[in-house]
């Protein structure tokens, strides 16, 4: 460990540590656009200046590695008379976007000309005009114009994806980013590129002109597009889900995450859910709320004996729910408890940064809820009894993500052999035409609990917005379909 | 305990304070009859007072040389808006100048309180407070004024032109 | 031919209290002479902020009043809470009563208020329907 003074605080750092990140370990504020924790240290900025004792120049603090007893500081005159002519430099260019530009209110150059800026322009020149709404591919828009030239994203490409599609063309004012001839930028983590962009040059397709970022709310939880888990913070206000970006975890997910996982929130608006409980009578559907439907379901499963109900689950609900389920699985007293794995064939694939085979959070959580009781039925099993006729109700707990269930359709209609199928879901599905009882579910961002993911790491989840409030989690629904009744504020 | 003064013969001789007051009345209205224009009396529904140019009234969004709207759908009229009566759809435009554009701008103005933060906090001079008057209406009428009419309805006459210019801008390279 | 009853609070109350000073000629615009109680009363003015206890107080006044009676609610605060919307110490005036007649401002001008009172005041008179007078006043008011 080195000893080092920042500001006039002692602290002491790992060997191997730059300044800059000494500073964010000291809690100081220090200016920079184009250093990023998880990327390499370019140092095109120069914003990032400090002022070393015993050295007569100012050093940029992102390249500058921390030895013992150093002695740094950024709050004298000189350093910020630096930084300010370096903002200035960096707009000369920049076009007074800012009511248009979808960056606005979490953008770097906004925050830092609000703190070490605050002056007016003493650049004479007229501004360099650059292409704007540039179309990089069906996920990013580029506008040359706004960006100051930080090469984080052409260093995203380089050295997190390997791709290297993104570029620095041209020399001087004229330089500008892009791909070679406006090529698609389409790899699977492409989006990073527009959270780690410091100003308003890259920004998401899917997000583009939806919200300002200063409506939204954000709470973080874990992303249950595969059995990574990755850390993500969720974006929302009285209106609905509206983005996913990453959130540093060490271990897991780095910085990043994967484009698919960004779609994580568009299941979870109202437009795209099951609002109300659906029962198939002879004189047509009949709505109903979902706890009544439930209940309709327990006399149901009091009618026939235990060997004739049976569960079908699949890994996209959390530790807690699984494990109150299999209780009153218990209570009612069947073996018939079988999992539904989607994908078999690609189970165990992994594109080596984050993207698994597995399209379900909680694989591992369900596995260890089903051996703790000993269920160990299979699918060739449930197959045999569904063709046979002796599996009189069927009880599935569906998928919430159901772009990764391709089979829906052919697997409903194995499960319509049996006389009576109850299905929980927390999206309407054109499979679910014909099931006898369809009950709507909560989605992940509806209900607390925990994921296990691939390697058994359990991370919490949070419960945010209610998007249907009348939804029953897996637990209260089998709670019901067991005949118990719900306690006030018993819920997950 | 108090003394109760009571009052003497000379105070509770009124008559004098009546004749003064009518005295008055009676110069006003002779003063009023030969000058009649003097008079502060409005026979409201015949006669109209006359409201300064300045007066803020009835919001107005202006649009550019072209006729199109002038306004960017920043939100910052949204965000400033302290009854929350301003709601907007932003779209992208085909026009990579232009790049963003309103596709819905509503004002409900049973929630404006006419205070004219939206004016202020608009960066280029779309919306703006016009000299009409607020516009009371029956149960029923609509008050949630669209695009339409907040550009274009009869009494602006064509509707207002920003004095920002988009391609002024952009030549002046800023 | 009415006979208002005029609730005031804020702001609303200033404007509203102005309409009795000489400047504006009540019985042009169909006013008999303000009602002393609320039983007299066939037209409910309510101007300025309503409070949960005021909005009971609103309601026993507007039982009290005659049969037949008209309300019109003026300022943005008895229109719909307006910039207290969040507040429940604020109700809007269509939440509580059958409001006729909408007066928007932030206070509004008092023109507007003769507006709505005049507008009102012709139903008293000819024994119209509101939709009546929508369709007489030439759509002047109505957009």
């Amino acid at each position: 460990m080195l000893k080092c003074t920042v500001n006039g605080k002692e602290i002491e750092v790992a060997e191997g540590t730059m300044v800059i990140e000494a500073f964010k370990q000291a809690g100081e504020d220090i200016a920079h656009y184009c250093w990023h924790p998880g990327l390499s240290v370019a140092g095109v900025c120069r914003l990032c200046m400090i002022e070393v004792e015993g050295a007569p120049r100012l050093m940029i603090a992102c390249n500058t590695q921390v030895t013992e007893g150093m002695v740094v500081s950024n709050n004298s005159a000189k350093v910020q008379e630096a930084v300010k002519w370096g903002l200035d430099f960096h707009l000369i260019n920049h076009p007074l976007d800012c009511p248009i530009c979808d960056q606005a209110g979490e953008c770097g150059l906004q925050d830092q000309y609000m703190k070490f800026g605050q002056y007016d322009p003493e650049m004479a020149e007229r501004k360099v005009k650059k292409r704007k709404v540039v179309d990089l591919g069906r996920k990013i828009v580029l506008d040359t114009e706004r960006c100051i030239l930080c090469s984080r994203c052409v260093r995203f490409t380089d050295e997190v994806t390997k791709t290297s599609e993104l570029g620095i063309f041209n020399r001087g004012d004229r330089s500008e980013i892009g791909t070679h001839e406006d090529k698609p930028l389409d790899n699977d983590y492409a989006v990073n590129v527009v959270d780690i962009c410091p100003v308003g040059a890259l920004t998401s397709k899917d997000f583009r002109f939806k919200q300002r970022v200063w409506y939204l709310d954000n709470d973080s939880t874990v992303c249950n597009g595969c059995s990574t888990g990755c850390n993500v913070n969720v974006y929302y206000n009285e209106k609905g889900y509206f983005r996913v970006k990453p959130e540093h975890n060490k271990d897991i997910n780095d910085y990043w995450m994967c484009d698919k996982g960004r779609n994580i929130f568009k299941h979870v608006n109202k437009e795209s859910r099951l609002l109300k409980a659906m029962k198939k009578t002879e004189a047509g559907t009949q709505m109903m709320a979902p706890g009544a439907a439930a209940k309709d379901v327990a006399s149901l499963v009091k009618n026939y004996s235990s060997e004739q109900v049976a569960f079908v689950f699949t890994g996209q609900y959390t530790n807690e729910e699984y494990d109150d389920a299999m209780m009153y699985v218990d209570k009612i007293g069947t073996k018939n408890v079988f999992h539904w794995v989607n994908n078999p064939e690609s189970f165990d694939d992994f594109d080596g940064i984050l993207l698994r085979g597995d399209k379900n959070p909680n694989t591992a959580g369900l596995i260890k809820a089903l051996e703790a009781k000993s269920f160990n039925a299979t699918w060739e099993q449930l197959e045999a009894d569904l063709n046979s006729g002796k599996i009189k109700l069927l009880v599935l707990a569906g998928p919430e993500l159901q772009e990764y269930f391709p089979d829906i359709q052919e697997k409903i209609q194995l499960f319509s052999k049996a006389e009576k199928l109850v299905v929980l879901s927390s999206n309407p599905n054109p499979a679910y035409r014909d099931v006898d009882y369809l009950i709507p579910m909560k989605t992940f961002v509806e209900k607390k609990g925990s994921f296990t993911n691939f390697a058994g790491t359990v991370q919490k989840i949070q419960k945010m917005r209610l998007v249907v409030s009348q939804a029953l989690s897996l637990n209260e629904a089998m709670q019901l379909m067991a005949g118990d009744e719900l306690q006030v504020g018993a819920n997950l | 305990m108090s003394i109760v003064k009571r009052p003497d013969i000379k105070s509770s001789w009124y008559v004098t304070s009546i004749v003064k007051g009518m005295a008055l009345t009676f110069r006003n209205m002779i003063y009023n009859l030969f000058h009649k224009d003097e008079m502060p009396t409005v026979n409201y529904p015949e006669e109209k007072y006359e409201y300064g140019p300045r007066f803020k009234g009835s919001h107005i969004l202006t649009v550019k040389k072209d006729g199109s709207i002038r306004c960017t759908a920043c939100m910052l009229c949204a965000t400033n808006c302290p009854a929350d009566c301003i709601s907007i759809t932003a779209a992208e435009h085909d026009n990579p100048e232009v790049e963003k554009f309103p596709i819905s701008y509503e004002i409900d103005t049973l929630r404006c309180v006419y205070c004219g933060f939206c004016e202020e906090a608009c960066p280029v001079d779309a919306v703006r407070m016009g000299p009409e008057w607020q516009q009371p209406g029956l149960n029923g009428s609509s008050f949630v004024h669209d695009i339409q009419h907040l550009t274009r309805r009869p009494n602006l006459k064509g509707g207002y032109t920003s004095i920002l210019d988009e391609e002024e801008r952009h030549n002046s390279g800023i | 031919m009415v006979y208002p009853w005029i609730e005031q609070t804020g702001c609303c109350e200033l404007v509203l209290k102005s309409l009795s000073s000489s400047v504006v000629n009540w019985e042009q615009v169909g006013v008999v002479r303000k009602a002393e109680r609320p039983e007299e009363a066939n037209l409910l003015v309510i101007g300025g902020w309503i409070n949960p206890e005021q909005a009971q107080n609103l309601k026993d006044v507007y039982d009290r009043m005659l049969k037949e009676k008209l309300v019109i609610a003026v300022g943005s605060c008895a229109l719909s809470a307006a910039a207290f919307a969040n507040d429940e110490n604020c109700v809007a005036a269509k939440d509580i009563l059958p409001v006729h007649y909408f007066v928007p401002g932030c206070p509004p001008r008092w023109d507007d208020i003769l507006k709505g009172i005049s507008a009102i005041s012709k139903i008293g008179m000819q024994n119209k329907t509101v939709r009546d007078i929508l369709n007489d006043s030439g759509n002047d008011h109505v957009f």
